[in-house]
């Protein structure tokens, strides 16, 4: 063979963060320490051997932070030594208790022996094992690759902030103790959702581990399958192990540890002796625990356990090893054949599976080892070595897997643990709150640190494991809801800035992992903070159905010039409305922060029901802002019914004072109260007045149809007016000075507005014959459109009037300036008009009105003063009104000049100074609305 | 109380959050706070508890979501007084999204909450016949949707109730 084929152990040794300074004697520090004797000790002893007999070999071993915290902690180094010199002294009383009997004897001497070798070891290296991993690393050895921080499983994770954590903090913290940046990572049982790898790249990581499931359901599938790596679309590698090896490693029923002559794990002094003799050496109140010495061998299954004999089990770990090396060789020799370049085998184990269940598991490593190291054909190399051998892999997709026992989430996802994942899910969004806030003092700091260590100590995915396997459940249990009470608890804190700091520094010291950690990884990548309220103005919460560029109704363009003066004059001013299909969700235009929601479907199928999903969508961008961006108002302000809901809860949530203003009633629309929709709206329309501090009309009209219809206090209620385009204005300049006058042989009525009954278009098609009687040459121009232009249309016909009577359809602003500035009259017959903005607009190209004397119409123009009034719905009135003015242009044209010199009144940076006025008003503690 | 058995579900949030299980299962929690409980009672005249709440998945694969265009969609009823449900038997390989909502008396589903989309994973091995293609490590060769799916959840909502709605209200005659 002219080139080796490769093999690669991967260990990952890892443990919860077990450290408990209120209870020496707690049972978990036992996972400890069982873990350092049986495995990390005896696996580095057997990696020095191999070093000192000038073996060539490389492990990889995955060190997760927290068993790395752990192994750093200096009261933990020494409760472990204690526990470790108590190990001998129980192992020396055994040896003189079992003086009497050769075999036993023999094999407690061994345990002693081993004992008295793993204390003097601890103390040699100084009780710091981490510097002889770092030791044997720096030798070529090992390859050290870190883990998820805590251990976290990924996919499980929500928030990409909490997933990023995960993994900045276990870089950092690696590379903090080993001085080097990993090139690998151990994700926590092998959990990837696609994602994680392009975080993994963000930190430097260049090859990572996956379940067998992620390697079979990839796509492309690799044409390698395990025998080689292949690399995702973010340039990151992944390896998964080899099935076979794993198995035979593994497998307690066909794998090697199952041998007969290997020693029983399940056989321990701690629980087969008497209390008198073992009594010292369990927990005080009597809790059996295992000691680690263990006297027996297999043996085989339902027959009586025979005594341990470390001779034949040493010849087994050398038959297991040439073994497995055999396997091996064959197997990729096969693999290599049709690959065209040397295949690798991935054997890839918890670390703890050595010398804990395994006793004998180190040796035969080392053999293995031995093996590989003078072997031509197969070498020992690191996952990070094998990707330096070729420039390119085979690139493919991973789906979500993990090496669970179903090859997904099952084992962390299911009825006995999915109960803390609500819990989990809002402690990361919330971390994320907290390092986005700006920290005031190093107090505040310190609670944030420690913060995301309750997290993420919360999130270690032992928990759920724990919980699924079903033993020490109520360990797991209690620590999840520790981690997230001591999580809340700083939270509050900081919340509050009442940071306890006695209480805080205990809970540092107990959970004291990380010690560097940066909350600033949870802040939202891009997110910029920008102080929200720096203006000092007004803060103004606009609620409105409706937009620029939506514009339905009237009411779009009102709170658009309202809210761009409103900034003008210095208030800042936050608009929510709904998203129309166009525009941004989200932007800052002419100084309104515009914030549009998406009304959700299915929305029930109703309108009404629609409204209800508006309002939701809108609390729930509300509660975003406040959230998430530290929003708050000084005022909501809410434009009729549509955001009644909304308005209410503003009102109710954040104690925000509500200043309403109502541009209609239903009532009024429809001349009463008919179906129940109209009720719906009706009782809506009058909470929303109830609750407002205060509520605005635009006409007196308005505020007498409040009273009567809600029994409104007038004292809560403030007129004033809408205001006109001030683009309109513009074009009134224009006019005036370029304007040649009305064509001489037609004079036209122009009406402008929506073509439905309460406009009273048909009231002005059935003067059309009397005008038309009186006046030949005139000629009636209908613009827009709606419901009713059918009926108009058959009116006109059926009266005999169609000839004279135009109508244009949908036109565009400037076409309807167009007809406006050759009109010599513009009519508003009115049935019901809270306002009239359109008649404003006709004064503002000087043109002479007459109006219904209706509503608002009849604020705007005083009869014989800036335009003419007629009787409502009263056909012969308005065509009366209408002669007047076309027969009498000299008097038309004076009524027009009055009308736009006073239509001052109707300027929007006026009409935002009385606003402001309300709004204050709103505010101040004087007022006491007859609401609250 | 003891901290260690201290334990709320309830957080004071509105959400509904859907994570993959498995690629037929999906679970999914959820939790409304009381103030949008009391609006939507409100609006529908009726204590919230007694409006009957479903779950709904969508198959939103590859979809410019907007509610009515699923390529799938299946109801699932809730226990009362649970937060939380598995919705089995899903389709492998697709991207969902779950609903919260209610099944009004008419027929017509209400949505009152959205998950953000989940995928699930493929099952079996992939028929990609697609080219074998090979590529450095350390080099991004194409960009990769977010870790949780790849629906695009705009609405694109036009005018709602366009035919009838006046800006204000709707005409409850037919519109010619």
């Amino acid at each position: 063979m002219a080139k080796p084929a490769y093999l690669s152990f991967v260990l990952h040794a890892h443990l919860p963060y077990v450290k408990h300074p209120e209870d020496r004697q707690a049972l978990e520090h036992r996972w400890l320490f069982e873990a350092i004797t049986e495995c990390y000790i005896p696996l580095l002893q057997e990696f020095l051997a191999l070093q000192a007999e000038g073996v060539e070999f490389c492990v990889t071993i995955s060190v997760s932070p927290t068993l790395a915290s752990m192994l750093a902690d200096e009261w933990l180094r020494e409760l472990y030594e204690q526990h470790l010199e108590a190990l001998v002294a129980l192992a020396r009383q055994e040896t003189e208790r079992l003086a009497d009997e050769p075999e036993l004897g023999d094999v407690a001497h061994f345990y002693h022996d081993r004992f008295t070798n793993i204390l003097s070891f601890y103390r040699e290296y100084k009780r710091d094992l981490l510097s002889v991993f770092k030791t044997l690393a720096d030798a070529g050895c090992l390859e050290l690759i870190t883990c998820g921080a805590t251990h976290a499983f990924l996919p499980l994770v929500h928030t990409p902030e909490a997933m990023r954590a995960q993994v900045a903090e276990a870089v950092a913290s690696h590379t903090r103790w080993t001085n080097k940046a990993p090139r690998g990572f151990w994700l926590p049982e092998c959990g990837y959702i696609p994602g994680i790898d392009q975080i993994l790249r963000e930190y430097g990581i260049s090859y990572f581990f996956v379940g067998q499931t992620a390697f079979d359901t990839a796509s492309p599938p690799p044409l390698w399958g395990a025998h080689s790596p292949v690399v995702t679309d973010q340039g990151v590698a992944a390896f998964t192990s080899d099935v076979a090896a794993s198995r035979q490693v593994w497998s307690s029923v066909n794998g090697y540890p199952g041998d007969p002559d290997y020693r029983e794990y399940y056989r321990d002094i701690g629980h087969d002796l008497d209390l008198e003799i073992i009594g010292p050496y369990i927990h005080p109140d009597g809790i059996r625990v295992n000691t680690g010495l263990k006297y027996y061998r297999i043996t085989g299954e339902n027959v009586e356990k025979t005594v341990y004999r470390r001779d034949w089990a040493q010849g087994k770990v050398a038959l297991h090893a040439e073994h497995f090396v055999s396997q091996r060789r064959s197997e990729l020799l096969a693999a290599q054949e049709h690959m065209g370049r040397s295949p690798i085998a991935v054997a890839a184990f918890d670390a703890e599976l050595f010398g804990h269940w395994w006793f004998e598991g180190p040796q035969w490593l080392g053999q293995v080892l031995r093996l590989t190291g003078h072997d031509s054909d197969l070498h020992a190399i690191s996952p990070g070595a094998y990707l330096d051998l070729y420039s390119d892999y085979q690139i493919t997709a991973l789906p979500m897997s993990s090496w669970g026992r179903d090859g997904y989430a099952g084992v962390w996802c299911n009825e006995t643990n999915d109960w803390i994942y609500p819990a989990l899910h809002t402690a990361e969004a919330r971390m994320t709150e907290l390092a986005s806030a700006v920290s005031a003092t190093p107090e505040t700091a310190r609670a944030i640190r420690q913060a995301a260590r309750e997290l993420m100590l919360a999130q270690a995915s032992d928990f759920a494991f724990i919980m699924d396997g079903k033993t020490t459940v109520d360990y797991a249990v209690r620590r999840t809801k520790r981690h997230i009470h001591q999580f809340t608890m700083l939270y509050e804190m900081v919340r509050k800035n009442a940071i306890d700091v006695s209480w805080l520094t205990r809970v540092e010291q107990a959970d004291a992992l990380l010690p560097d950690l940066n909350p600033v990884v949870y802040v939202k990548v891009g997110q910029q903070r920008q102080p929200a309220l720096a203006r000092g103005g007004l803060r103004i919460l606009m609620l409105s159905w409706e937009y620029p560029p939506l514009m339905v109704g009237g009411l779009s363009r009102h709170v658009y010039d309202l809210s761009r003066f409103l900034a003008q004059a210095g208030c800042e001013v936050h608009v929510m409305t709904t998203f129309g299909g166009v525009g941004l969700h989200e932007e800052v235009a002419e100084g309104v922060h515009i914030h549009r929601v998406d009304v959700m479907k299915p929305d029930g199928g109703e309108f009404i029901h629609w409204t209800l999903a508006m309002n939701l969508a809108m609390l729930d961008a509300l509660e975003a802002l406040v959230k998430e961006e530290g929003a708050g108002f000084d005022v909501v302000h809410a434009h009729d019914w549509l955001v009644g809901y909304a308005a209410r809860e503003c009102k109710a949530r954040y104690q925000w004072p509500l200043v309403a203003t109502i541009h209609a009633t239903e009532h009024g629309r429809n001349g009463g109260i008919y179906t129940d929709l109209q009720r719906q709206i009706s009782a809506i329309e009058w909470q929303l007045t109830y609750d407002a501090k205060e509520v605005i009309v635009c006409s007196s009209y308005m505020e007498r149809e409040l009273v009567s219809t809600f029994a409104l206090p007038e004292q809560k209620q403030h007129v004033i007016p809408n205001g006109v385009d001030p683009a309109l204005f513009e074009a009134s300049r224009e006019i005036s000075t370029g304007r040649a006058g009305a064509e001489a042989d037609e004079a036209i009525i122009v009406f402008v507005g929506r073509l439905v009954r309460e406009k009273g278009v048909q009231t002005l098609i059935e003067a059309a014959p009397t005008i038309l009687a009186a006046c030949p040459n005139a000629r009636i121009v209908i613009i827009g459109k709606g419901p009713m232009t059918a009926d108009l249309t058959r009116l006109a016909r059926d009266i005999g009037v169609l000839q004279h009577v135009h109508f244009t359809g949908f036109v565009t602003d400037e076409e309807r300036n167009d007809w406006l500035m050759r009109a010599s009259v513009a009519v508003f017959p009115s049935l019901y008009e809270p306002f009239g903005i359109v008649a404003l607009e006709a004064m503002a190209v000087n043109i002479p009105v007459v109006v219904s004397d209706v509503g608002g119409l009849a604020d705007v123009v005083t009869h014989g003063h800036n335009g003419l009034k007629a009787i409502v719905g009263h056909a012969a009135s308005l065509a009366e009104q209408i002669i007047a003015l076309l027969r009498d242009p000299v008097q038309a044209k004076r009524y027009a000049s009055v009308a736009s010199e006073e239509l001052v009144r109707y300027d929007w940076a006026r009409i935002a100074e009385q606003t402001m006025a309300v709004y204050e008003r709103a505010l101040s503690d004087q007022e006491v609305s007859l609401a609250d | 109380m003891d901290p260690d058995e201290q334990w709320t579900r309830t957080w004071e949030k509105d959400r509904i959050v859907a994570l993959c299980r498995d690629p037929q299962t999906i679970f999914v929690y959820w939790e409304m706070t009381d103030w949008r409980k009391r609006v939507i009672a409100q609006h529908f005249g009726q204590p919230f508890d007694r409006l009957g709440l479903s779950l709904r998945a969508y198959d939103v694969t590859d979809i410019y979501f907007t509610g009515e265009n699923a390529h799938w969609d299946r109801l699932q009823a809730i226990a009362p007084e649970t937060d939380s449900a598995y919705m089995y038997g899903l389709a492998a390989h697709r991207v969902f999204v779950v609903d919260i909502g209610l099944q009004l008396s008419d027929g017509h589903f209400f949505t009152l909450l959205r998950s953000e989309p989940v995928a699930t994973p493929p099952q079996v091995a992939s028929v990609d016949t697609g080219a074998v293609r090979f590529g450095p490590i350390g080099v991004v060769t194409s960009e990769v949707a977010a870790a949780s799916g790849s629906a695009d959840l705009r609405t694109g909502s036009q005018i709602p109730y366009e035919d009838s709605f006046d800006g204000y209200s709707v005409s409850e005659r037919p519109v010619n």
